[in-house]
């Protein structure tokens, strides 16, 4: 079944993420690159980079940026922020983004959706939808209005009407009001040829009061596309609600997931549990996104017998190996000679059943006590150590 | 060296920087003679079906897809790489069905419209696969709106459920293919590329 995805979101600014990543100790926590990293171990489904610079030079710096990502991580994400032309989203896909996302550049030139979904795929096409509640809609959030200058308090209620929705798309932030209702918009950039809508209730941003389940509901069931919930969560009930009451298919939340207020995978275990399907790594997929591998991508593992602690051998894990291992019990190996699976024992019958394992303090070597069967070395020795050197 | 061919649409970046960093090297082109040349080929591919056949035949890779899968190698389609591979799609180009490549038979259908899926299908999903290539049970990541049905049941590498179970990967002979990306698949994907890729290397 496809799993409802859980998407954390990273501010960028000048090329470097903003409020970094403070659950996990990172030698850099600006650097996007050790950032995604971070996430994609935590177990993130997939990424969203949010350029917030000023500056044309700070944003230039986002191509560099999306380039070094992409060769490093290999789970979808997402590029928004001062994308205004296709030349724009041309750029931003070719150094490796898997999709951009639209939001003021979308209500000033509707268009440019669906010059964009046509020339690059409706998939690679985000939509993010920012609104607040009119007068009369969602119950406003004590707190957050103080800066917001778009609705006006006392709309009559023939202003009001034009809001079928009960809410209205904002730009800006939320400092500006655009007139457009957030239902009919949604339904507008869904034919323009948007492949995903960013649904983001201002009214509950920073809040963590819960997504505003009430619009959230209204745009999922209206549409046909995907729509990712955002704004609001603060426990993670509020991530169940918004997939249950929301309907919607992934939720995004920043801060709560960097300050390491929920873990990803706490979240995951929670929306499980409550019967969402979401993506888990198996144990082994687990372990090895966890271990620093060398320049083949493969990780060294010592072998000790565990009866008289001789070390027996050293050989090299790739996944596939180490998954074999896990699951056979029986240490299995990457032959670096054949490039293939080496099931230690299958032609000799010398297998190594595994005892324990440990794990080194870099996590860039494993360690594993066997019992062996007959002569660890193939040249008939019980280790492969048995040259001794003059020193 | 494995070549990702170059038709003109799509971004085929990604599975070259995943071949990158699993430490193959691959070049992206459109010479039938650097393709028949590989070690390995890779079809990608996003987008519309009519679109992505009318710029393969008229660089005349379509021929060079036949020409290849010929000769035994390995040959790898992805997402619409892969529906390209069968005879035709009920996804319309000017009011007319598509035609495939026809490298393996059967035909390629849009998700029923009557089940309240979102299409496309965004997202991972978990792999029910016997094959030695792909995980059993494991997530992957997918996006795209229509689907392949194999006309040979034993084609059928994986299956995969969205509303409806469907076929999400096939592999006969030399020629393996996946719905899903690979190198979009996170750490998952990563080892079912390096299982594939391997074989380049025999």
């Amino acid at each position: 079944m496809l799993s409802k995805r859980i998407i954390p979101c990273l501010d960028v600014k000048n090329g470097r993420v903003v409020k970094g990543t403070n659950f996990i100790a990172l030698r850099d926590a600006g650097d996007p690159v050790e950032c995604a990293k971070a996430y994609n171990q935590a177990g993130a489904d997939e990424l969203v980079f949010l350029d917030i610079s000023a500056t044309v030079e700070g944003r230039g710096t986002v191509v560099d940026m999306v380039k070094s990502v992409a060769e490093q991580v290999f789970i979808p994400f997402t590029v928004g922020g001062g994308i205004r032309s296709l030349e724009d989203i041309r750029e931003i896909l070719n150094a490796g983004a898997d999709k951009i996302s639209l939001n003021s550049a979308a209500v000033k030139d509707p268009e440019l959706v669906r010059r964009a979904s046509e020339r690059f795929g409706s998939q690679c096409v985000v939509v993010a939808i920012d609104v607040r509640g009119r007068k009369g809609g969602q119950i406003r959030i004590a707190g957050t209005d103080a800066d917001f200058k778009g609705i006006d308090e006392n709309a009559s209620e023939e202003d009001n009407s034009k809001f079928p929705s009960g809410y209205e798309v904002v730009v800006a932030g939320g400092t500006k009001a655009t007139g457009l209702d957030a239902l009919e918009w949604a339904k507008k950039v869904e034919e323009l040829g948007a492949g995903e809508i960013l649904l983001t209730s201002l009214d509950r941003d920073g809040t963590k009061s819960g997504f505003d389940n009430v619009i959230t509901r209204m745009i999922a069931d209206a549409v046909s596309i995907p729509v990712i919930a955002s704004g609001g969560a603060g426990k993670m009930e509020d991530f169940y609600d918004g997939i249950i009451d929301g309907g919607a298919d992934a939720v995004l939340a920043a801060s709560l997931f960097h300050f390491g207020e929920i873990k990803i995978e706490d979240l995951k275990d929670y929306l499980a549990g409550r019967g969402i399907p979401v993506r888990k790594l198996s144990p082994a997929l687990k372990l090895w996104q966890s271990l620093k591998k060398d320049k083949l991508g493969l990780v060294p593992a010592i072998v000790v017998e565990d009866s008289t602690k001789d070390v027996l051998m050293m050989a090299y894990m790739d996944y596939e190996s180490l998954e074999k291992t896990m699951e056979s019990k029986l240490m299995c190996y990457h032959s670096r000679s054949r490039n293939s699976l080496w099931i230690k024992g299958e032609t000799s019958g010398h297998f190594q059943h595994v005892k324990r394992a440990f794990l080194d303090c870099d996590r860039d070597t494993l360690l594993f006590y066997v019992d062996q069967d007959g002569a660890a070395c193939h040249t008939g020795n019980h280790t492969c150590f048995f040259t001794e050197l003059d020193i | 060296m494995i070549a990702i061919i170059d038709y003109g649409m799509g971004n085929l970046g990604s599975v070259q920087k995943a071949l990158a960093f699993l430490g193959y090297d691959s070049e992206i082109t459109n010479d039938p003679a650097r393709v028949m040349d590989a070690d390995g080929v890779v079809l990608p591919g996003v987008g519309a079906i009519g679109a992505a056949m009318e710029s393969l035949t008229s660089k005349g890779l379509d021929k060079v897809v036949h020409e290849y899968v010929a000769t035994g190698k390995p040959f790898l389609g992805i997402c619409l790489g892969m529906q390209m591979l069968f005879d035709t799609s009920e996804e319309s180009f000017g009011g007319e069905p598509v035609k495939g490549l026809s490298v393996l038979p059967g035909k390629v259908v849009k998700f029923p419209s009557d089940m309240g899926l979102k299409i496309p299908q965004i997202g991972w999903n978990e792999l029910n696969s016997k094959n030695e290539i792909l995980p059993n049970k494991e997530y992957v990541y997918f996006v795209h709106s229509y689907y392949c049905v194999p006309e040979r049941q034993e084609d059928v590498a994986a299956t995969v459920n969205y509303g409806i179970e469907y076929c999400c990967s096939v592999r006969r002979d030399n020629v393996f293919a996946c719905q899903f990306h690979p190198e979009k698949s996170g750490e998952a994907g990563l080892a079912i590329l390096n299982r594939w890729a391997k074989q380049t290397r025999e």
